[in-house]
């Protein structure tokens, strides 16, 4: 599995045995978050991510499960937090808080935890996540905010916890401006016991290891994903490629272009031609943008390696100042997925000029998180999102797969859990007919859920969703799946507004189907009749796109 | 019955996909006697019979004098694998029949275009809504509607459906409209095979509760089928005593709760030799092993520490991506966490498009069997390059009862050679490096997932055909010490008669702490405590035998998981609840390195496992064979690129306290053991044999 790199001391079982004890470590500290979370986007959503850094703030692994957007930022965010913090002043038991949009993931509920490791006196790397808190004030998270300064607490670098003590002002501020404090304080312990128990088992591994320190283990990970991610590079044909596509935005459509370059072994990607930054809550800072680029490149490429800090030396990314990709202070962010969401498919339409069998149609995104608020039936308040995935794209060579989490690996919000807590009954939950992309290899479904608020009093919906009007688009002949909807008692609203739901009232979403991939023309007569049967495809439209029928 | 059990023999049957070990325990001889024979796919009592036929002729013993018989069996696994189960309709709640094929909506692989999940066990034509509603406290907000029942009963008629999982949202809080639905199928289809989710699995969380309703209903039909066949089987040979198995979590259990409950069943072949050699490395003082079993089809491996296996609460089958968690059918049954890979002494070796060699997943299993059986089969496999490399005595395997064909061995590896251009013994000797490396890669994952440093670890070896491939996986793991215990061959078999009787019983209620009504939680677990008499009652362990142990999961209030924490008691006074709220502090502590101060803390379920006693490991697990003592003889053995003139003895030749040094061949019925060049040995008192292989000097054979 491992390459053989020349520079590379250790023989390759005895780094693959420690480099996959060090990823055992990250899923573990994943794990830790999960279970001792309070909010649902962290228990239900999987909206969290954890790494382990070296004492440089380079990222050497990231676990097995985790988000690539919040994976990409932290290898950047960490690295500035280190840089910033003079080294003398580092303590042992001490975690820092970033939850700056230009500095971190590019919004401000995404707290950043970064707890420096010792062994003794001895600095030997950095554990850290992110997780997406419940709520830091301000508007209740959406769209429709003009600026950052309605989306919440934004914080200076500081400690969260001193000596392994909360930082009594921080949390004490936190508590005051937050609507669910015992959540977001809650998480922000679980938060701490994932760098934890990063801690005790790096420290652990360092004694068995008899090694002082990550130092020389990181700089041959590194170097071993580098090397392949280059490698990789070096399989895609070099030239320049150009995409461009349309999001629905907030008032106007945003145009997301992308000219990526790929030149021997390395990518980059230039968004020159973009929309400039918006004046509503969907613009996406450039950490964030990063990390959307490089994740699809990464999967594209495919190298023979782990993932970590190394893969992305190979790859840059730029972004025009002042755009929706880039944008300046005070530019509201609160729904920044609305725009990054995109990114994964503008690329891969860049690289279908490369390698048209390596890419996939356009994916269900971005993924329906919109965010409800209220008072649940056991008198408790709660803000908490909801996960709602669409349709993962059709493949060269496969059809693609119903309601996936994608790119964000998110899952999905669950029904009986939903209910036990929020005074909401989940009427349906379904694939919809149809919403594949027609093709060769046909797209994966979009999902129905309409929900019907149970309380006698007003909810809160942030609706946060897109492509009601640009649906997702097929590759090579394949045909588009089906726009997204929103409606509330039957009556299209606005996907990106907040909107009172009233006691009675039902809501009802439809996640878009992603993209066919080649002419349908050309889908073997089983898989239609296969599709009828089972009813993802109805007759009428089996008839009209597949010709089923007719001979 | 207390003495009955005493004194009587017992039976333990591991069946697997090419070999049937039986094991015969008896006691008035302190003596196991064991037979290997070929299993049975198409019908794999047949399999069982033949085998404890030929133990109990070799014991001259009669099966009237068994007091039970104890088997595990892969048939629920490799159904679910195969997709050979019944023909399966789901009922659930309208607007929800997709929730078992989006699952998570997770992905398991982030980086990957191509992810792939396996097909529901209902198609979607077969997974009918019906008008009912239940909400989250167990009111009925749509009553069941017999009119949306009747289309649904009338699919399934026109389908042909031979069994169907009934899974109503919220149906843990009242089971009452799948009780309804599920009467009114039994009342229209007497003989349709029924499973509700309330009964199954009585757990909040839609996705694993439909999941493993659905794969009972899949393998009900079937195990049913078998089970009653064999129960017909061996009380047509006199057996009158008891029929149990072995559960995926180790314990045994019964017929009629293995008819209601077969998915629990799944692995329970691989749980109940783990459950053996934690018992085995508990009795050698040595706690920290990693289990290796390979037999003819897979090998398992689980990393036992402090004594004990892993667990896991859910459990996957079927995955498509092997290592890869999420890529599977979950399943909600408690079970013994291990990694099992298709590479088996059956494993069929061939040469991929590019010219490289492939070893496994598909084996050539007992029918048509590998080249060198010479009953049909005439693929290359893992057997014949073990043959050819003279790790296996063509006349001495399984005790000289199952005949080795040398030249068809050379004739299917010969195919290989030809693509590979080298000679028949260096083609042989790279299906023996592949599959080792195979091995050792999955042994890697497994260990890394519990962050352990396999390299710190012993591999107790085990299965027909673990001792010939053990040296090679453990020196590429950097694994310098490897047990291989008597009776390695048949060990599973063993295992089954050192389970204990063991039932898991749960039963959910919300109880915050500060304001726990301590008669309503002794209330509950009176109940448990009364259901887990009554099934140890039915299993037959005797009062003073029975073993409660209790738990309670808790969290703080607001977390979505628990903790398991261990009671001696279920709290009866103010005291005690104060002492469970500082024992919950520790555990949280322990599990998570640190408690949250001031948080409220939450019972979420009450928890008993009932269990009979642990079954007393006989004196000696010596295994003895009919076959006489042969003298020691020499044969040529390739390690690696050359052949070495070998010294192969007999097992049972070699007392206690023995040593000697590789290269060795030690054979016995029950299977082969290759000491490589470099390696010393010792035999001890319990009859295991402990291998110390040389520092890395054996990678690539030496």
């Amino acid at each position: 599995m491992m390459p053989k790199v020349k520079s590379i001391q250790t023989d390759t079982t005895t780094l693959g045995i420690r480099w996959r004890r060090l990823v055992a470590f990250a899923d573990e500290a994943t794990v830790t978050l999960l279970r001792c979370a309070f909010s649902r986007n962290v228990t239900d959503g999987w909206d969290f991510s954890c790494a382990l850094f070296d004492q440089a703030g380079r990222m050497i692994v990231q676990p097995t499960q985790g988000l690539p957007a919040f994976l990409g930022c932290l290898a950047l965010s960490v690295a500035d937090v280190v840089r910033s913090i003079p080294r003398h002043t580092l303590r042992d038991g001490d975690s820092y808080l970033l939850n700056d949009p230009w500095r971190g993931t590019g919004q401000v509920n995404d707290l950043t935890l970064v707890t420096p490791l010792f062994a003794g006196r001895r600095l030997v790397g950095f554990a850290a996540n992110v997780s997406h808190a419940a709520d830091l004030g301000g508007r209740i998270l959406s769209g429709d905010s003009r600026e950052m300064f309605e989306e919440g607490l934004r914080l200076p670098l500081m400690r969260a916890f001193i000596g392994g003590r909360p930082n009594p002002d921080l949390f004490e501020l936190l508590r005051l401006n937050s609507r669910v404090p015992d959540i977001v304080l809650g998480d922000l312990q679980a938060q701490l016991a994932a760098n934890l128990m990063l801690r005790r088992r790096v420290l652990e591994f360092l004694r068995e290891e008899r090694m002082p320190d990550l130092e020389g283990l990181a700089a041959e990970i590194l170097h071993v994903s580098e090397m392949a991610m280059r490698r990789a590079i070096r399989n895609i044909p070099g030239g320049d490629y150009r995409a461009e596509l349309e999001t629905d935005g907030f008032d106007r459509p945003i145009r997301l272009a992308a000219h990526v370059t790929v030149a021997d072994d390395r990518i980059h990607v230039n968004y020159t031609g973009t929309s400039p930054q918006d004046p509503r809550g969907i613009n996406c800072c450039s950490n964030y943008t990063y990390a959307e680029t490089v994740f699809p490149l990464i999967c594209v490429a495919r190298p023979a390696s782990l993932i970590n800090g190394g893969t992305l030396r190979p790859l840059r990314v730029s972004a025009p100042l002042g755009s929706v990709l880039n944008p300046r202070p005070p530019a509201a962010l609160g729904s920044r997925v609305m725009v990054s969401q995109f990114l994964q498919a503008v690329i891969f339409r860049a690289l279908a000029q490369a390698v048209p069998d390596r890419v996939i149609a356009d994916c269900g995104t971005p993924a329906w998180l919109p965010v409800l608020a209220g008072t649940s039936q056991h008198g408790t308040r709660f803000v908490e999102m909801m996960f709602l995935n669409g349709g993962f794209g059709a493949r060269p060579d496969s059809d693609g797969i119903s309601c996936l989490g994608w790119p964000c690996s998110f899952s999905g919000t669950p029904v009986e859990f939903t209910e036990s807590e929020k005074p909401i009954l989940i009427k349906r939950k379904e694939l919809v007919a149809d919403s594949g992309g027609a093709g060769t290899f046909r797209g994966g479904l979009g999902q129905a859920c309409v929900w019907q608020s149970r309380t006698s009093s007003p909810l809160t919906f942030a609706v946060r969703g897109d492509r009601i009007s640009h649906p997702p688009l097929g590759l090579q002949g394949g045909l588009a799946g089906s726009p997204a909807k929103v409606l509330l008692n039957g009556t299209p609203v606005h996907s990106k507004e907040t909107i009172q739901v009233q006691p009675g009232d039902i809501l009802s979403l439809e996640t878009p189907g992603s993209g066919g991939f080649g002419d349908p023309g050309r889908r073997a007569r089983t898989m239609v009749e296969a599709d009828l049967a089972d009813g993802y495809v109805t007759p009428s439209a089996a008839r009209e796109l597949y010709g089923w029928g007719r001979t | 019955m207390i003495r009955g059990l005493k004194a009587a023999m017992r039976l333990g049957v591991d069946i697997g996909g090419t070999f049937t070990d039986v094991v015969l325990l008896d006691p008035r001889t302190r003596r196991l006697v064991s037979g290997k024979v070929l299993t049975t796919p198409d019908d794999p009592v047949r399999g069982v019979l033949n085998g404890v036929d030929e133990v109990m002729g070799a014991a001259r013993a009669s099966l009237e004098d068994v007091a039970d018989l104890i088997h595990g069996t892969t048939l629920a696994t490799n159904a679910i694998i195969e997709r050979k189960g019944a023909r399966t309709a789901l009922l659930t709640t309208e607007g929800f029949r997709d929730i078992l094929e989006t699952g998570r909506e997770l992905r398991y692989d982030l980086y990957s275009l191509s992810l792939e999940y396996p097909t529901p066990l209902v198609p979607r034509r077969f997974r009918l809504g019906i008008r009912e509603r239940v909400d989250a406290e167990g009111t009925i907000v749509i009553p069941l509607d017999p009119d949306s029942l009747t289309p649904a009963m009338d699919a399934i008629a026109a389908a042909g459906i031979e069994s169907v999982a009934v899974c109503f949202l919220h149906s843990y809080a009242n089971p009452t409209h799948e009780q309804e639905a599920a009467r009114r199928l039994r009342e229209r289809f007497p003989k349709l095979w029924v499973s509700w989710s309330a009964e199954i699995l009585p757990q909040i969380g839609e996705y694993p509760r439909v999941s493993t309703t659905v794969a009972n209903a899949y393998v009900q039909p079937l195990m049913v089928g078998y089970l009653s066949r064999m129960e017909e089987g061996l009380s047509g040979r006199g057996f009158g005593g008891r029929l149990a198995l072995i559960a995926s979590n180790g314990g045994t259990i019964g017929v009629p709760e293995a008819v209601k409950v077969p998915i629990s069943l799944v692995d329970s072949g691989p749980a109940a030799g783990v459950t053996a050699t934690a018992r085995l490395g508990r009795v050698m003082g040595t706690s920290d092993l990693l289990a290796f079993d390979m037999g003819g089809t897979t090998a398992k491996l689980c990393l036992i520490r402090n004594g004990l296996p892993g667990w896991t609460a859910e459990f996957e089958v079927a995955r498509l991506e092997r290592f890869q968690r999420g890529s599977g059918l979950p399943l909600a049954i408690p079970s013994v966490d291990l990694i099992e890979i298709g590479a088996g002494g059956g494993s069929i070796a061939r040469l991929d498009h590019l010219g490289l060699l492939q070893v496994g997943p598909d084996s050539a299993g007992a029918a048509p069997g590998p080249a060198c059986y010479g009953i049909g089969g005439d693929q290359p496999t893992v057997t014949d390059a073990d043959l050819l490399l003279g790790f296996l005595n063509p006349a001495y395997f399984c005790g000289g009862t199952l005949p080795l064909d040398t030249d068809r061995a050379r004739k299917a590896i010969g195919l290989l050679a030809e693509g590979l251009k080298r000679p028949v013994e260096r083609a042989a000797w790279a299906v023996f490096d592949t599959v080792a490396e195979s091995m050792a890669n999955a042994a890697l994952v497994h260990a890394s997932e519990k962050g352990v440093d396999v390299r710190r670890t012993r591999l107790l070896v085990f299965g027909g055909a673990g001792p010939v491939h053990a040296w090679a996986v453990a020196s590429r793991l950097g694994i310098r010490e490897v047990i291989v215990p008597a009776s390695a061959g048949v060990l599973s078999a063993l295992g089954c008669l050192l389970a204990q009787t063991r039932f898991d019983l749960m039963q959910t209620l919300v109880a915050d702490l500060d304001r726990l009504d301590v008669a309503k939680l002794r209330a509950v677990a009176h109940g448990l405590g009364t259901r887990g008499r009554a099934l140890l009652d039915q299993a037959g362990v005797p009062a003073r035998a029975r073993r409660l142990r209790w738990s309670l999961d808790m969290k703080y209030a607001g977390q979505r998981y628990q903790v398991n924490v261990p009671v001696r008691a279920i709290p009866a006074s103010a005291a005690a609840v104060r002492a469970l709220r500082r024992r919950f502090g520790q555990v949280y502590r322990e599990r998570y390195g640190r408690e949250i101060a001031g948080m409220p803390i939450e019972i979420v379920t009450c928890r008993l496992v009932a269990a009979g006693p642990e079954p007393r490991i006989p004196v000696s697990l010596d295994n003895h064979s009919a076959v006489p003592s042969a003298l020691p003889t020499v044969r040529p053995v390739w390690f690696g690129g050359r052949a070495i003139r070998t010294p192969v003895l007999r097992r049972e030749s070699l007392g206690p306290g023995v040593r000697f040094s590789g290269p060795l061949i030690i054979e016995e019925a029950g299977g082969t053991v290759v000491v490589p060049p470099g390696a010393t040995g010792r035999l001890d008192r319990q009859g295991s044999i402990h291998l110390t292989l040389a520092a890395r000097a054996s990678r690539r054979g030496g």
